[in-house]
């Protein structure tokens, strides 16, 4: 498991994403404060997944206002931060794959500037191929919109200067936590 | 050929262009070491051996797979139509908006869109389309057609950008690439919130799970195909693959060899329809998937080109290509640009528009060697050639050479006699013709072109003293024209080297030219005339070999001559033994050498260089061969260029064509061979011997070019 941590989080680092590893989801929530204040931030979306939902929680008992559901999607192109959960990490490439069947996990993950991705570090898988063989037996049907996001949006279309944030976010913010799936914050 | 002069200009143009050139040039030089770092711990050969398999059943199962699409994707909420040309695809969309009440779309990138003029047609029907990739709404912005498939607008400076901008938004907008980036994000934003329809491409499409796959970086993709509440995606029936997971070796390579990342910052694959936002209420969106054939069916079933079809879209033949490299996208294409791109055009959109664009392909193949979808590319582009020959006949002056003088062996032997006599005039004695009156200036400005020599090489074959009392071999020798009449001391170093190994040699009399040329001009008439001519002549000689010195030459007796008689099956099985018994100098002395003490000839430490032509290493493969020889030499110290197989610009007929490109080509390897320190450059291809002599004379440099043979000869 570490060596598959290391890999995503090298990789991903280089592709311009910020990695976190935690232990739980108490800290990710910690961190995330964290950054939200350092960026002037008090107002997230947060996707209705439960580590996304969790976290949301405990923001709001220090004062962030997060919006879910249906305000969430009204206002997914105001919000400077969108939180997620993924299903996957794909530990060759850096990659996130998620799926965007939910409209607020997807406008939420694509609107605003920033991206912050949780995911579990036991979701961390080796490749390419693995990563098709879990979606094929995972899902009974593959879901209707699934993503793979490597690192922030990116272009080099004027004269090959590669600049970051395009229309996209402009940051990825992942975070791997150890805990173990359904345990709830301690 | 339609309008010669307008083409000849527009390459003037571009290569004149300091903005395109300085482009073109930074991102080639860039592309190759960052694609074989993407590429590391990887088998590329492995991928796109699986690529081509995948894409070739795609191509002949096309009908039963899109069929088989269809079902998948309309079980799980698309609609499918099955557009059969561009007009076909124009209508349906355009009605669509019109039924649905659209005012605005947006777009994310589609070649295919581009190819069937769908914005034009759209935006006739009153519809307002906004390019959403970045580099496509620059160009949107600007009037102008991309330049590269995946960049289309590399070829602008971020001045010319922000003066597009400007304009348009009526403000001042500073020439600052993040700033620019900004602006753009800010603009489109507002066209994504509001466009009642969006239209993207797709680089896959699965058969048996009905899903898209969208390749991108800028998240544009995600927000054409999330916030309209209608997606319409345009796919070429060439996109389709059976399986959902035939997308791994693709997305194993699309990104590396488009742009040397190894995954882009997107794939997105949508099966079906899904939740979308429309008038603030969450509904269900619709999906349209229009697959496009216009041209597609009509390439799959052509015997030949049906290749094409493994194209994956990537662009990096365009990014190897040193014709590219030089005049860009705007000249060398017609919407799909390259090599690749001209094949396409010819069946997409006409014949008539890839016949300028396809001539520009110097054969040199290194697209074919980075290929993921281990498409032949330049025997496609010949293939091409060849058939708008079939279709309009040669141009005027090339026809006459053709079939009056190539074609004419008799006639071509005692014009170059005649002329090694008159050229006194504009050799003045020396062995390089430096200047050339009136229209034929241009041919000796970039290089000297060679005197024709004094004896060719039939005449003093016959004399050449051969002491080898007991011969372990005998073999017949190919000449081939450049040696025979510019560089006859070739032949007499390969009679030396021979000789030296106990091989007797003979030369049989009737040879003539290959035909190459008239191959590499599509005149396939003459070229099969003088492949019996040959056959003949060669066939009589009593030899266990035929040996040349030239790989265009060993390359037509090999293989041309069978492909060319292959409709005649006698002289099919004539042309196929000949061609087992055909072997390359080099090649020859490594096998006759195996293992025995090296040659010492010459004064100790002469520095060389080697030079790989084209067709020696990407025909032959033999580039291995004439270095184990030179290392064996005592008195050679080896040295290796820069980019030691890149093309030196000779290509043939091509410098004729095309002196203005063969002369830019030729620069960068003479500055590659100047800066290895070398005293001597070898290589075995007259070829290239000629180009490059004549180049480093224009330049005045004292480095010298041999042939492998003289080398080994000592002289």
């Amino acid at each position: 498991m570490t060596s598959l941590y290391q890999d995503f989080a090298s990789r991903a680092e280089a592709l311009g994403a910020e990695v976190w590893r935690v232990l739980s989801i108490q800290e990710a929530a910690e961190k995330i404060y964290e950054l939200l204040v350092e960026a002037g931030v008090n107002q997230v979306a947060a996707g209705q997944n439960e580590l996304p939902q969790q976290v949301a929680r405990l923001l709001n008992e220090n004062g962030i206002r997060v919006l879910s559901g249906k305000d969430a999607l009204n206002l997914a192109a105001q919000v400077e931060v969108g939180i997620t959960q993924v299903e996957l990490g794909i530990a060759e490439l850096g990659t996130l794959v998620t799926d965007g069947v939910e409209l607020e996990n997807r406008l939420i993950s694509m609107l605003p500037p920033i991206h912050v991705a949780l995911l579990y570090t036991s979701d961390l898988v080796e490749d390419l191929p693995v990563a098709f063989d879990f979606i094929r037996n995972k899902f009974d049907r593959i879901p209707g919109y699934l993503s793979f996001i490597t690192g922030p949006s990116r272009t080099a279309d004027i004269e090959r200067v590669l600049t970051i944030g395009v229309h996209g976010p402009g940051r990825l913010i992942i975070f791997c936590i150890d805990q173990d799936k359904g345990s709830g914050v301690r | 050929m339609a309008d010669q002069k307008q083409f000849k200009q527009d390459i003037r143009k571009a290569l004149d262009n300091p903005n395109l050139r300085g482009a073109l040039g930074r991102f080639a030089d860039s592309y190759v070491v960052a694609r074989e770092k993407a590429y590391e711990g990887k088998d590329f050969e492995g991928l796109r051996q699986k690529i081509a398999q995948i894409k070739r059943y795609a191509a002949e199962n096309l009908d039963a797979l899109a069929d088989q699409f269809e079902d998948a994707a309309t079980r799980r909420g698309a609609v499918v139509y099955r557009a059969k040309d561009g007009a076909d695809a124009q209508r349906y969309i355009a009605q669509l908006a019109k039924e649905r009440g659209v005012k605005s779309i947006v777009k994310s990138k589609s070649m295919a869109s581009e190819e069937i003029y769908l914005n034009h047609y759209l935006e006739k029907e009153g519809l307002e389309v906004v390019e959403t990739d970045l580099g496509e709404w620059i160009i949107q912005l600007m009037g102008q057609k991309p330049s590269h498939m995946v960049m289309p607008a590399i070829h602008l400076t971020r001045e010319q950008v922000a003066e597009a901008f400007s304009r348009h938004l009526q403000e001042e907008i500073p020439p600052e690439v993040e700033r620019l980036v900004k602006v753009a994000r800010r603009e489109l934003r507002k066209k994504f919130l509001d466009a009642g329809m969006g239209i993207s491409g797709a680089n896959l499409a699965a058969a048996d799970t009905g899903t898209l796959f969208i390749v991108t970086n800028e998240g544009n993709a995600r927000l054409a195909t999330s916030l309209p509440p209608i997606h319409v995606a345009l796919v070429g029936y060439e996109k389709l693959v059976p399986r959902f997971q035939d997308a791994i070796p693709i997305l194993e390579t699309l990104p590396r060899s488009a742009t040397a990342q190894t995954i882009t910052s997107y794939v997105t694959m949508i099966t079906g329809a899904v939740p979308t936002l429309a008038d603030g209420k969450k509904g269900r969106k619709e999906l349209h998937i229009i697959l496009l054939d216009n041209g597609r069916t009509k390439l799959k079933d052509d015997p030949v080109f049906k290749e094409a079809m493994q194209c994956i879209r990537c662009a990096s033949c365009l990014n190897v290509c040193p014709v590219y490299q030089l005049v860009g996208g705007h000249v060398y294409g017609h919407i799909y640009i390259g090599g690749i791109g001209t094949i396409l055009t010819a069946f997409f959109n006409s014949m008539e528009d890839a016949d300028a664009p396809q001539n520009l392909c110097i054969g040199c193949g290194r697209c074919k060697e980075v290929c993921p979808g281990k498409i032949d590319i330049p025997k496609l582009v010949l293939e091409l050639r060849k058939r708008l020959v079939q279709k309009r006949g040669l141009p005027f002056t090339q026809n006459i050479i053709m079939k009056n003088f190539l074609g004419k062996p008799k006639t071509m032997h005692s014009f170059l006699r005649l002329a090694s006599k008159m050229q006194k005039l504009v050799t003045k004695g020396q062995p390089f013709i430096r200047q050339l009156p009136l229209f034929f200036t241009e041919q000796a400005e970039f290089r000297s072109l060679p005197a024709v020599a004094d004896e060719p090489f039939r005449d003093r074959a016959g004399a050449i003293k051969q002491d080898v009392a007991n011969p372990r071999a005998k073999v017949a020798f190919y000449s081939g024209c450049v040696i025979d009449f510019v560089y006859p001391e070739i032949g007499e170093a390969v009679y030396h080297v021979l000789n030296r190994e106990n091989v007797a040699v003979s030369f049989p009399a009737g040879q003539s030219c290959c035909g190459a040329p008239a191959t590499y001009l599509g005149d396939t008439e003459t070229a099969a005339k003088l492949a019996k001519d040959n056959i003949a002549a060669l066939e009589k000689a009593d030899a266990d070999y035929v040996v040349t010195a030239c790989p265009t030459c060993a390359h037509a007796l090999q293989s041309d001559f069978v492909e060319l008689l292959c409709e005649e099956p006698s002289w099919k099985e004539r042309a196929l033994k000949l061609s087992a018994k055909v072997k390359d100098f080099s090649q020859l002395v490594v096998e006759l050498h195996n293992g025995e003490e090296p040659v010492v000839e010459g004064t100790r430490g002469m520095k060389v260089t080697y030079h790989d032509s084209c067709h020696f290493k990407r025909h032959l493969g033999l580039e291995d061969k004439p270095r184990q020889l030179l290392r064996a030499m005592n008195s050679v110290e080896l040295v290796e260029m820069k980019e030691s197989d890149r093309c030196c610009g000779f290509g043939g007929s091509y410098s004729i064509k095309f002196p203005e490109i063969s002369a830019l080509i030729m620069e960068r390897k003479i500055r590659n061979i100047i800066e290895s320190g070398a005293e001597i450059v070898a290589t075995d291809c007259p070829g290239c011997i000629l180009q490059l002599k004549g180049g480093l004379d224009k330049k005045g440099s004292k480095i010298k070019v041999k042939h492998t043979a003289e080398v080994l000869a000592g002289r």
